[in-house]
């Protein structure tokens, strides 16, 4: 019957056209492992706005292995610990073989099967053992590439954050510039509010016209203020979260009243007015003279020296609740991993090598203002911008998250709670519930956990720097 | 028929169909008998045309057939498998029986995201019924100018949601957009409405109802098919304009309402573009859609079994849903006047 | 539920309104006549909700055209003072606008193509075929319309991991080999219009249903057809999820994920300017197919009476 085999044939032939034409284009062209070229490395790298430093990298990296080729792409992200873009392509067989990614999100993309650990990538080509090896970058760095007994990655950066002042401003209004010099310690909590009434300028309807600071904006956010308190966000003897114990209602509570003090919606309005979403590098409160104080970290000197560079402005170390109160601040950063599927390869090995190790780093930290993680390049006076040594000194004081398996679900929750807060959507004590209830499950499913020794705590290395 | 029999008769009459294909003239052969007795014994045997017919019926949706099968039953029950493991895509999954269910109804984020669901449903879809419904009276009207009216009121409707978020961006820009503008006239201080929980979900709930004119296009054809007679007969009655409206239109547009109500539902249960495109979830979560938080899950954190317990709460409850749209339609919806 | 109205054999009257005369202008549909003053009261009514629903897109031509300049200018001007083309220029340069465009194009068609055909013989053997227990079977098709596509999320997305099909279009394009419900649906309550004389005709005549099909339904069912592809066309150039799941590649990219990237990734860099210029190209080719066929909008949409 001519009209059911024309049907059949019609149907039989779309579908193969299809299913063939993806084949060729997918199957054969997606190898992983070790089927990929070994001597091709296909890079998602750093974010867009740096790439060229990046690219200043790999042509250092080229004139010693003229024989390998790196492939750079940059990858999106819709937002912090957002692994859409890796988890379909690992998934898709087009993942990359060196990823630079978030280290925080390391421990909870390993415990999901999308990285590969390097430890016999290190037995295999640099025959010693893991923990000899990655003892040539900063610890706590290291501790957040280490998930159940292996590491997944080198680390990269770090950063500190520090609070930035507009010494014209201070000047203008007449601050006392002893209090500004981080010498003398960081300010009080009272302190700022002193400040704050001599600063902040509001018009006859009540809109901001000039502001202290904003406890929420750049780096300044709920979490920093638990880090800065000292709060421990997980009980390592009982593997439990603490986001609602009492340490962390207190800052929650502190923080909800900043939130009224200052008036969330109108100081939300001053930033959209004189920093809108979308607006370019060059416009932003602080650069135009109508904010006092920037919280941010060793970037922001890069930032500074680009759009504003004729402001005179200094670094001072973020405040903290108690008079007399030692100067603490946070560390975060990112690492090169090898995603599932990464050709796992001797070229691809000596790339991520080269770029976490001494020569890779120091291009970088010099370019895009950040501090360097390998113990060699912190070492050498030429490793990184000086003009960010304030930084780089207080990694002395900087503390860094736990390295848990439910980090972004912990950044997420955190960003909530301070979200939630600041809209006044929520009692800090319900909100702080509803966060443990969030992450404290999918912690458990982990559980019993090993954590490196003295995980959170400043890094041993930068007392000795401190020496220097 | 059911389900799991017109699967079932499927590849029966594709092995039948495909074997005779080798010999020309199989069409003109005694087919095969069919084994359709097995519960249908109480059924009058069919006729070798009926017969015929029905291999040929069979062969003619036999693409719609495999579709279903692989794209609507076997999902439906590997959602289920997976829903009961914990599993990322990159590792074998681990069967961990209900916790994922467990775990759905005590994760604050789903109460959030449910809640954001069902206000974005509750406002959008009856807003949307009535609107699409006066579009299509406008695009109905007996005027010179009803097809500027039709192309007008039917173009945003093609904007992609992409697009239109981009757009809407434009649009809420708290320093230029035209709304804040507008709104400023009012009083209103200056608002970063998508930054704002009160206003987020608004925004995308008025810039919904620009695409109305796809559900106004089926109230048309349903208008279309009201018979004058009736107008005719209730003028000649004295009804007046609204009466009309009110005891023919709507009475017998009632399938049709019955249709773009249902379609609106399933759109409001699945509403993420805008969302993932205008503000991530924010602000304080305002427009974490079930959807997105699904999403997120399946895609960002790599729990492909919790996000499929997500996605099979969802069908039970769309089913649920439907279930009682039909049983209110039972009531409600009026099948008796014959349109001709 | 309208479906178990639709199962049952209806059927369908094609209702269509006839042709209108001269003299019939100013009637409402109902058949009433306004007064002068009604007509221009609700005239001026029509004339402010054509005005918000035109909005959208005059607003973002207008922009589209702007400098950077006066798109911050308050109060905002309604027409530009200057005309910039050169955004569209930069628009197209600034991201690998053309890139997006050929593989939406590209997508796009295939699904069109195949949805044509697949709905079509499909919506046939539903609609011109007598054959035993096929309303009960179509009863399962509208039960597929109600379906949350989410459920079907994640194991499709499996399914071509496993199958080695992400980051292609396959995942994308294959599902329209198999006709899906709604456009099945449109297509058989219009081709239930077709008067079974002439099917029955070309039958004793010897002629095959599938010549039947495609020589004789197909030609009179072109207003649906045309309905289906066009809806087929703008549901595909506007997917979002299908390839923000399955494309990762850049120079895979479709037009809606492309561009959204691109603002995510340089979100300093894109002027809203250049978005507005952007996503106008992107709407330009949808309204050319409106224009083209929307003749077929209103007579190509059938429900079928409802019983």
């Amino acid at each position: 019957m001519i009209d059911r085999r024309t049907l059949l044939r019609a149907l039989g032939a779309g579908a193969t056209v299809t299913v063939a034409g993806g084949s060729i284009v997918s199957c054969t062209n997606r190898p992983t492992g070790a089927d990929r070229d070994p001597d091709t490395v296909r890079v998602w790298g750093i974010w867009a706005s740096d790439s060229d430093v990046e690219a200043d990298v790999v042509e250092a990296f080229s004139e010693q292995h003229p024989e390998v080729n790196i492939e750079i792409s940059q990858v999106p992200s819709s937002g912090e610990g957002d692994a859409s873009s890796v988890i379909t392509s690992v998934r898709g067989r087009t993942g990359p073989d060196v990823y630079f990614s978030d280290r925080f999100n390391t421990a909870q993309f390993a415990s999901l099967g999308l990285l590969e650990p390097i430890d016999p990538l290190i037995e295999e080509y640099e025959g010693v053992s893991p923990e000899e090896f990655m003892s040539g970058w900063v610890k706590f760095a290291t501790d957040e590439l280490f998930y159940d007994g292996q590491y997944y990655g080198l680390p990269m950066d770090t950063d500190t954050r520090g609070m930035y002042v507009n010494l014209d401003l201070a000047d203008e209004v007449g601050i006392d510039r002893e209090l500004l010099d981080p010498g003398n310690g960081p300010l009080t909590y009272d302190q700022m509010w002193e400040i704050d009434e001599q600063v902040s300028v509001q018009d006859d309807r009540g809109t901001y016209e000039r502001v202290t600071w904003i406890p929420w904006d750049d780096q300044a956010s709920l979490l920093t203020w638990a880090m800065t308190s000292e709060v421990s966000f997980f009980d390592n003897e009982t593997c439990r979260m603490l986001l609602n114990a009492p340490e962390m209602l207190a800052v929650a509570e502190m923080y909800a009243g900043w939130v009224e003090r200052l008036d969330f919606p109108r100081l939300d309005a001053f930033k959209a007015t004189y920093e809108p979403p979308n607006s370019p590098p060059t416009q932003s409160s602080f650069f135009s003279d109508r904010q006092l104080f920037q919280i941010t970290g060793p970037w922001g000197v890069q930032s500074l020296a680009d759009y504003k560079p004729d402001m005179n402005y200094t670094v001072t170390h973020l405040p903290v609740p108690e008079a007399g109160g030692a100067p603490v601040t946070w560390a975060g950063g990112f690492a090169l991993t090898m995603p599932k599927g990464a050709s796992m390869s001797r070229a691809a090995w000596e790339f991520f090598k080269f770029y976490a190790g001494y020569e890779g780093q120091k291009i970088l930290m010099n370019g895009i203002s950040r501090i360097p993680t390998n113990l060699e390049t912190i070492k050498d006076p030429e490793g990184w911008n000086p003009d960010i040594s304030f930084f780089v000194e207080i990694m002395g004081v900087a503390k860094s998250r736990p390295p848990l398996p439910v980090g972004t679900k912990l950044w997420d929750a955190m960003q909530t709670v301070q979200e939630s807060l600041n809209q006044g959507s929520g009692t800090p004590e319900g909100l702080l519930d509803e966060a443990q209830r969030y992450v404290d499950p999918t912690m458990q499913q982990f559980c019993p956990v090993t954590l490196p020794e003295g995980y959170g705590e400043p890094d041993p290395n930068f007392d000795v720097r401190g020496e220097d | 028929m059911s389900t799991s029999d017109a699967i079932a008769a499927n590849p029966r009459a594709g092995g039948a169909g495909t074997g005779h294909a080798d010999r020309p003239t199989a069409g003109t052969e005694a087919p095969p008998p069919l084994r359709r007795g097995d519960s249908g014994s109480g059924k009058r045997r069919l006729t070798p045309r009926e017969k015929k017919n029905l291999r040929t019926g069979l062969l003619f949706i036999s693409p719609w057939i495999i579709g279903v099968a692989v794209f609507v039953i076997y999902p439906l029950v590997y959602s289920f498998a997976i829903s009961l493991t914990q599993y990322s895509g990159m590792q074998a999954p681990t069967f961990i029986g209900m916790k994922n269910y467990i775990a759905a109804f005590a994760d604050p984020m789903v109460h959030t995201s449910v809640g954001n669901t069902v206000y974005y449903m509750v406002l959008a879809v009856p807003i949307g019924l009535v609107v699409a419904l006066l579009l299509a009276l406008a695009m109905n009207r007996n005027v010179r100018e009803v097809a500027i009216y039709r192309t007008l009121l039917y173009l945003p409707s093609l904007i992609p949601m992409f697009a239109m978020s981009f757009i809407f961006i434009v649009f809420v820009n708290p320093q230029f957009g035209i709304v804040n503008q507008f709104l400023g006239l009012f009083g209103m201080p200056d608002t970063n409405l998508l930054g704002d929980p009160r206003y987020a979900k608004i925004v995308m709930i008025v810039m919904a109802q620009l695409g109305a004119g796809n559900a106004a296009l089926i109230y048309l054809a349903g208008l279309r098919n009201i018979p004058e007679t009736l107008y005719e007969a209730a003028r000649i009655d004295g009804a007046g304009r609204m009466r009309q409206f009110f005891s023919i239109t709507v009475p017998l547009l009632t399938p049709t309402i019955l249709f773009n109500l249902i379609t609106g539902v399933s759109g409001a249960m699945m509403v993420f573009t805008e969302a993932f495109i205008m503000t991530n979830g924010g602000p304080d979560n305002a427009t974490l859609f079930y959807m997105l938080y699904l999403y997120r899950n399946a895609f960002s954190y790599g729990q492909l079994g919790f996000a499929s317990a997500l996605a099979v709460l969802l069908f039970l409850f769309g089913m649920v849903l439907a279930g009682l749209i039909y049983w209110l339609s039972r009531r409600f919806v009026n099948y008796d006047v014959s349109a001709g | 539920m309208a479906i178990t109205t639709l199962e049952t054999e209806t059927k369908n009257l094609g209702q269509s309104t006839p042709l209108k005369s001269r003299s019939d202008y100013g009637r409402n549909a109902d058949g009433s006549r306004q007064g002068p003053v009604g007509q221009w009261v609700s005239r001026f009514v029509m004339l402010i909700v054509l005005i918000l629903f035109s909005l959208p897109l005059y607003w973002m031509f207008i922009s589209a055209l702007k400098t950077p300049e006066e798109l911050a200018q308050f109060p905002p001007t309604l027409f530009p003072h200057e005309f910039r083309w050169q955004n569209f220029v930069d628009a197209v340069t600034v991201m690998p606008f053309w890139t997006f465009f050929r593989n939406s194009a590209i997508i796009t068609i295939c699904v069109v193509v195949f949805s044509v055909i697949s709905n079509f013989i499909v919506a046939y053997g539903f609609a011109c075929i007598d054959w035993p227990g096929r309303n009960k079977v179509f009863f399962i098709v509208l039960a597929t319309l109600f379906l949350p596509f989410p459920v079907t999320l994640i194991p499709m997305f499996d399914m071509w991991a496993g199958l080695g099909f992400v980051n292609t279009w396959v995942p994308l394009i294959a599902p329209a080999l198999f006709a899906g419900g709604f456009f099945t649906f449109l297509l058989r309550q219009f081709m239930l219009q077709t008067p079974r004389d002439m099917l029955d005709a070309a039958r004793v005549d010897g002629a095959s249903e599938w010549s039947i099909a495609w020589r004789i339904v197909f030609p009179t069912a072109r207003p649906a057809v045309t309905v289906i592809a066009i809806f087929a066309a703008v549901g595909t150039w506007n997917d979002f999820m299908g390839p923000l799941i399955y494309l990762q590649d850049t120079n895979k990219q479709t037009l809606s994920i492309g561009m959204q990237v691109f603002r995510s990734v340089n979100s300093q860099d894109i002027q809203f300017n250049l978005l507005m210029a952007a996503s106008f190209l992107v709407l330009l080719p949808l309204v050319i197919l409106f224009f083209m066929f929307q003749r077929y909008f209103i007579s190509g949409i059938t429900l079928g009476g409802f019983k």
